[in-house]
């Protein structure tokens, strides 16, 4: 027999555990976050429960459903256009008042609504009452208590679900707006009524509602109907801001009066987590403990990678030498041995590294933390003429560029957005890092880790200066006031952690597999032809190119090598190491390589500090670039910060490279 | 009702002058090495060999923070303010985690040394990643274990 289907929709604030009750139901892998951004596009799952088929359909977080950031309209649109059975508002139990924001729009919606009251855990240990009966009586919906991270009340969750959509009957409860406001509701309504198509396809009440607060989206929802000129007249005729006003003040009247009698709070306790706060978000020591904290992560991604690094590596040598010496002719045993084994495995051997990164940012991310980094910069951030959430996605950029660039849409300013986009680039992510692991060590011994993080300190800084400067002269204007969640501290799940590091390390390892490859094959390629050159010597095809571009690096301290790499690496950062092997003729034998590189006159401390510092800040790889012209949608946009990193990074490695021979270095 | 802190008060002041010190000292020394300037050889090797403080610069001033935080929980609480006890607590957990991330960053060369009989670490001994680090942290975890029902405090 088959199974009933029954589609639902999550919605609710951002930081409520709403990704984590996606997981719980449908045990699907995703990325759990504590903040906004994560969840932009709609994911969804699927879950077989006593005969039904329930498909869960995570949308964005959002405050509201107004339409000032593309979360707030890809939530909406979802429900009022894709119509699910049945949506659920998770509500974070410890945060109740905030959160009946949104419950009272997704009401206006008229649509079957659960409210999964999450996180009562958190609200009960600081001394919470919740009155669970109250609040289905008041809201009109049902509630179910769940900690989603402990998978509680998920199995009541999915009851109530399949009960409601046997329940045919609706009947909502909505806010009421005074008489003025309600009159003017009505007529709306009656106009809309007029026009069959919108009457069956929106709810009339709440397009009404949107309509007398000025809401844009709604507006050209209404402006290809015929009854269109009518509604602008209406409007025209009142004051929208006024009103917009007005709607607001009364929902937060309503709020007021309901949250009483849902909650007492009974804050006799701090408790932990607000323990913590005081603390991290202290006005003298948070940035300094953020500081700390970061460092701390990419010390012990330096110093406990080592050993894996090292058995990965012996793996891979032994794997180049055996097919090496085995394979005729000589030629295809120098592309599997050199080119592919080589190239490859020196991407390979900075796994380690990746997925210990990875792993840390998990445990900061997943505990709350990262989220009160952004609070404690945000006055910062805003000094500096960019928007409190740009923090949020410069952190993600320690990861990877492209999901940070995209999480730039829950900014809601273009300006901002753009100023944004265009500085994530410069955060340095992990593909850069094993060029950092492999100049830092060998050239600065127990020094490198503290190399690695003044990496890491220099991208901020100049992405930082780079929103300033952009903000004086291309993209002016002052940054939007922001809204920050500051969820309770958690201890994170180390599954949650492990499948967050999997994840993004797992990415890593698919480019090795892919374009890494593809383009070690072109590098090894160009370095064994014209067809008898020595390989990779100055006569093959990619010493030409080092050559010719040589004479615009060397003020940097690098040679046709270096130059050869650092082209390369604008396919993808981690070619630049790969490439190295091939040019050197090492493949992945990291000990040779750094021993190659140590003997070689052209490359010196100094030099690799600058060289590291150019390829931290030079032009964003392909990928990056891609997403860039795809949020900004402007191939001018795009073209410029190409050509802005370049730049920079030029000048800054200029003034690495000659200060520091100036210096006597 | 609230308890007597007289304990934590104690604590808090010692381990906030002992972290401060101690990084402070890694600082400068990890300053001097970089200027090539080198300390009188006792004193190198004292601070070396029986305090365990290497060179480290920016290790030190994570040390220094940590004190900080102690000494911030130490004047809040001696003034009278209940609350200061956020920064002992805080102050036991940066320490506990910056000890993990050295005993972890041992544990590499552990493996380098005993798995794969890594040549560069030949002569290498656990002393040699022994730091203040390490065995304050030792004492956090004493003091976290002690009292860590006790971070729940009354307004």
């Amino acid at each position: 027999m088959e199974n009933k289907k029954i589609r639902v929709a999550l919605a609710g604030n951002p930081n409520v555990g709403k990704t984590t009750l996606f997981n719980a139901i449908t045990g699907s892998r995703q990325h759990v976050g504590n903040w906004p951004g994560v969840t932009v596009e709609k994911k969804s799952g699927m879950r077989i429960y006593k005969g039904y088929e329930i498909e869960i359909i995570d949308l964005p977080g959002t405050y509201s459903l107004t339409a000032y950031s593309m979360d707030e309209i890809v939530a909406r649109d979802f429900i009022i256009e894709e119509k699910p059975d049945i949506v659920i508002q998770i509500v974070d139990a410890s945060n109740l008042e905030r959160n009946l924001y949104l419950t009272t729009q997704l009401m206006e919606l008229e649509t079957e609504m659960i409210i999964a009251l999450n996180m009562c855990d958190l609200a009960l240990e600081r001394g919470d009452k919740l009155y669970l009966d109250k609040m289905e009586e008041i809201l009109a919906a049902p509630v179910v208590r769940t900690v989603a991270s402990k998978d509680i009340g998920i199995n009541e969750l999915l009851d109530k679900v399949i009960e409601e959509k046997n329940n045919e009957q609706y009947h909502g409860h909505e806010i009421g707006y005074g008489d003025e406001i309600e009159a003017m509701i009505l007529e709306i309504e009656k106009i809309l009524t007029e026009d069959p198509e919108l009457a069956d396809r929106y709810p009339l009440r709440w397009m009404s509602i949107r309509l007398l607060e000025g809401d844009a989206n709604v507006h050209d929802k209404v402006s290809r109907s015929l009854i269109s000129k009518e509604i602008d007249n209406l409007l025209d005729s009142i004051d929208q801001e006024e009103y917009e006003a007005d709607i607001a003040d009364k929902r937060y009247v309503a709020i007021n009066a309901i949250f009483p009698q849902l909650c007492t709070r009974c804050d006799v306790k701090l408790s932990k987590s607000d323990m913590i706060d005081r603390v991290l978000t202290n006005k003298y020591l948070g940035i300094p403990i953020f500081l700390a904290l970061m460092w701390g992560a990419f010390e012990l991604t330096f110093a406990f990678a080592t050993p894996f690094m090292d058995m990965i590596e012996m793996a891979f040598t032994w794997l180049a030498s055996n097919v090496a010496g085995s394979l005729q002719p000589e030629w295809l045993a120098s592309l599997i041995g050199d080119g592919i084994i080589g190239g490859v495995g020196a991407v390979l051997t900075f796994v380690p590294n990746i997925f210990i990164l990875f792993f840390l940012l998990s445990l900061l991310e997943g505990s709350g933390y990262l989220s009160r980094a952004a609070f404690i910069m945000d006055r910062l951030m805003y000094k500096i003429g960019m928007h409190g959430k740009s923090f949020i996605p410069m952190l993600m950029g320690f990861g990877c560029n492209v999901p940070a660039i995209m999480a730039t849409r829950s900014i809601e300013d273009e300006k901002d957005r753009l100023i944004t986009i265009l500085v994530v680039p410069f955060v340095s992510c992990g593909a850069r890092l094993p060029i950092y692991v492999l100049f830092a060590g060998t050239f600065f011994g127990r020094q490198a880790g503290t190399v690695v993080f003044m990496m890491y300190v220099l991208g901020i800084a100049v992405a930082v200066i780079s929103a300033k400067f952009l903000r004086s002269t291309v993209v002016r204007g002052r940054p939007s006031p922001f809204i920050m969640e500051m969820p309770p501290y958690r201890v994170p799940t180390l599954k949650t952690s492990l499948v967050h590091m999997w994840d993004n390390g797992a990415m890593y390892i698919r480019k090795a597999g892919t374009i890494i490859l593809f383009g070690v094959v072109v590098i090894w390629l160009l370095a064994s032809f014209p067809w008898g050159i020595e390989y990779g010597s100055e006569g093959s095809y990619v010493g030409m190119i080092g050559h010719f571009f040589e004479p615009v690096m060397e003020p940097l301290g690098f040679d046709w090598k270096v130059t050869v790499s650092l082209i390369f690496g604008f396919v993808a950062k981690e070619i630049v190491v790969a490439s190295m092997g091939v040019l050197y003729g090492v493949g992945d034998n990291q000990e040779a390589l750094t021993q190659n590189l140590i003997a070689d006159p052209a490359i010196t401390a100094l030099s690799s500090l600058s060289l590291m510092v150019f390829s931290l800040l030079y032009m964003p790889c392909i990928a990056t670039l891609g997403v860039i012209k795809k949020e900004t949608g402007s191939w001018k946009w795009t073209l410029f910060a190409l050509m802005y990193g370049i730049i920079v990074a030029w000048i800054i490695a200029f003034i690495v490279y000659q200060g520091g021979k100036l210096l006597g270095y | 009702m609230k308890e007597n802190n007289g304990h934590k008060i104690v604590f808090a002041l010692l381990m906030g002058a002992v972290y401060t010190l101690f990084g402070l000292i890694q600082l400068i020394t990890g300053f001097s090495r970089s200027l090539g300037i080198s300390a009188p050889e006792t004193l190198s090797r004292f601070i070396a060999n029986v305090l365990f403080i290497p060179p480290d610069a920016i290790g030190g001033f994570v040390l220094v923070l940590v004190g900080s935080v102690f000494i911030y929980g130490f004047a809040e609480l001696h003034s009278g303010k209940y609350e200061g006890i956020a920064y002992v607590y805080v102050g036991i957990l940066l320490s506990l985690i910056f000890a993990g991330i050295y005993v972890l960053a041992a544990f590499g060369n552990v493996l380098e040394v005993y798995l794969l009989k890594n040549e560069a670490f030949a002569g290498w001994s656990i002393l040699d990643d022994l730091r203040p680090e390490i065995y304050l942290g030792a004492v956090s975890l004493v003091a976290y274990l002690q009292w860590k029902d006790h971070f729940d405090i009354e307004n």
